[in-house]
């Protein structure tokens, strides 16, 4: 059924596959910029990965400015202050980010330092507070997961002030998202586990929330069957080009989707044992994804019951009679997430992350405050909360 | 003859900008009074909004608005007094507004439909949101709140004497 009103937005040209790479300085020309600035952490340039990037520059007459790789693991407004510094000093005019969430939040946070021109970020936080066009962006993934080269959110913390802020706005959004296999054919086993099950949460709390639509359903869809058919071999065998290619996609797609559709309650209890208890991203989806299907399957039992023919397969799909259907999707994802315990030691339950019970209210209250709570299709109170994170930590 | 060109002005939705002048009165004044009596809402103030904290309900760009303050443990109704404030809830337009205050539509679906957005801390628009749900519980009827809230409450004896409370003395009278 289609919603009463709904929009969608995705101007991200995607350059998908062998030597994509090698194709960033003619993007770069055709955005009007000819010295970037690479933004990047210090995992990804031991990897080599910056490396390839600078090679690509080669008899072309771009330059890279600077390249700063000491992005820290949660983006902050010291650190993106002091890049917009570095873009400024070195004659920058454009922006490259190289990794995972925390460098592409990190580049989208010096995007609107340089255009705003302010450094105080607090007053643009929020929903569609800038109004201005951004540097070009360009973002080279290395994991495949945050899908943020798709999406139009930025979370950077403030440590003075205790708080992290959050940016959506259309103006996020990169120019172009570059998905080279080589790029992710270091990441280890347990974060491309942890990474490909925060792309399916993705995909299906965009399938399934409030927010969803038509357009974000397409993408959404596609990502799941990507997931389904490729990440249990790019675990396994992460020198499989092919496999890692196809997770990329995956993330991108389920990026796109869940830009257009957000997502729910596996997000907001996620956001809220990281902040508690620094649980990572990709982990607390994988522990709460099934939780978020069962929680719901009551409200959106429709949109979770055709999750079915995405994740199990059009066969399972048809043999699983219609009211069995979303009971069917959770245990097919609890199948999952048992095999990559198997592959790759992935905690399936909060005790096996190590987090204390005792810290289960302070998740619970913290989740409260979460946007991503109110498009969720069920209430989510603090009792609720609770009674979930009992029910996952087991 | 020659076709004239001149700039044109659309006119004023007079109605609706009256309906939702009319509703902001009522909500400003509902929430001051629930902020006083309903424990749920102290609750969320108290865990969530702080003190001197500012709330700004307006209609984008220069629309009906509705102000609120946190003072003492409670919400102040500031009527159209604020131009700016720490958190600002805008609607797109004044049909979206009316849309809302005429309880066709619930603030999950309005967000999710895009029709209105946030500037400022998220995490206590939510529970602005939650303040907001429980006053549509006191001032509408259960056929109307059941229709925009996904989970309404039970509406015991505390919450009824709430109800009383703001509609014979917080609306009227503003305390």
């Amino acid at each position: 059924m289609l919603p009463s009103y709904y929009e969608f937005y995705n101007p991200v040209k995607i350059l998908s596959g062998n030597k994509a790479v090698e194709n960033i300085p003619f993007e770069l020309d055709q955005l009007g910029a000819r010295r970037p600035i690479i933004i990047t952490d210090r995992g990804v340039a031991g990897a080599g990965l910056v490396r390839i990037i600078e090679k690509a520059f080669a008899d072309t007459t771009l330059s890279i400015g600077a390249v700063y790789d000491e992005t820290p693991p949660d983006s902050s407004i010291e650190t993106v202050n002091t890049i917009a510094g570095i873009y400024r000093k070195t004659g920058c005019d454009s922006i490259i980010a190289v990794g995972g969430g925390s460098a592409i939040d990190t580049a989208k946070g010096v995007g609107i330092v340089i255009t705003e021109n302010s450094e105080d970020l607090m007053k643009f936080m929020g929903a569609e507070m800038l109004k201005k066009t951004m540097k070009p962006f360009i973002v080279v993934p290395t994991t495949s997961g945050t899908g943020s080269e798709c999406t139009l959110v930025a979370v950077i913390s403030n440590p003075a002030k205790n708080v992290k802020m959050a940016f959506t706005s259309y103006k996020l959004l990169p120019n172009v998202a570059v998905l080279d296999p080589r790029m992710t054919l270091t990441c280890p086993p347990k974060i491309t586990a942890a990474t490909g099950m925060d792309a399916l949460t993705h995909a299906m709390e965009g399938f399934y929330c409030n927010q969803k639509n038509p357009m974000s359903d397409a993408y959404a869809g596609a990502a799941i069957e990507l997931v389904r058919d490729n990440l249990v071999e790019a675990v396994k065998n992460g020198k499989n080009e092919n496999a890692r290619l196809a997770m990329a996609n995956a993330a991108c797609m389920a990026g796109t989707a869940f830009s257009n559709s957000m997502v729910g309650m596996v997000h907001g209890l996620g956001h809220a044992a990281g902040a508690v208890c620094h649980i990572p991203h990709g982990i607390a989806m994988s522990i709460f994804l099934p939780f978020g299907l069962e929680y719901n399957s009551v409200k959106a039992a429709d949109p979770i019951g055709r999750l079915l023919v995405h994740w199990g397969g059009f066969d399972e799909y048809m043999k699983t009679p219609v009211a069995q259907r979303p009971a069917r999707t959770v245990e097919l994802v609890r199948a999952m997430k048992d095999t990559l315990y198997g592959l790759c030691g992935l905690p399936r339950t909060l005790s096996e992350a190590g987090v204390p019970r005792e810290k289960l209210p302070e998740i619970a209250k913290t989740a409260t405050g979460d946007g991503s709570l109110l498009l969720n299709p069920e209430e989510l109170e603090y009792d609720d909360a609770l009674r979930v994170l009992n029910e996952a930590y087991a | 003859m020659r076709k004239r060109y001149m700039p044109f002005r659309s006119g004023k939705k007079h109605f609706k900008t009256f309906v939702v002048k009319c509703v902001c009165f009522i909500l400003g004044r509902g929430l001051q009074a629930a902020s006083r009596v309903d424990a749920d809402v102290r609750r969320e103030i108290r865990e969530w909004i702080p003190e001197g904290f500012t709330i700004l309900f307006k209609v984008w760009p220069e629309g009906p608005r509705l102000g609120l303050e946190s003072r003492g443990g409670m919400l102040r109704f500031r009527g159209t007094s604020l131009d700016d404030a720490d958190l600002v809830i805008y609607f797109k337009n004044i049909d979206n507004a009316f849309m809302m205050f005429t309880a066709q539509m619930g603030v999950p679906q309005a967000f999710a439909e895009h029709r209105i957005f946030v500037k400022g801390d998220i995490s206590v628009s939510m529970s602005l949101i939650r303040c907001l749900n429980i006053v549509e519980t006191h001032l509408f009827p259960p056929i109307i709140y059941r229709r925009i809230l996904r989970r309404p409450p039970s509406m015991g004896l505390k919450k009824q004497f709430c109800r009383l409370y703001i509609y014979l003395v917080g609306i009227p009278i503003g305390i």
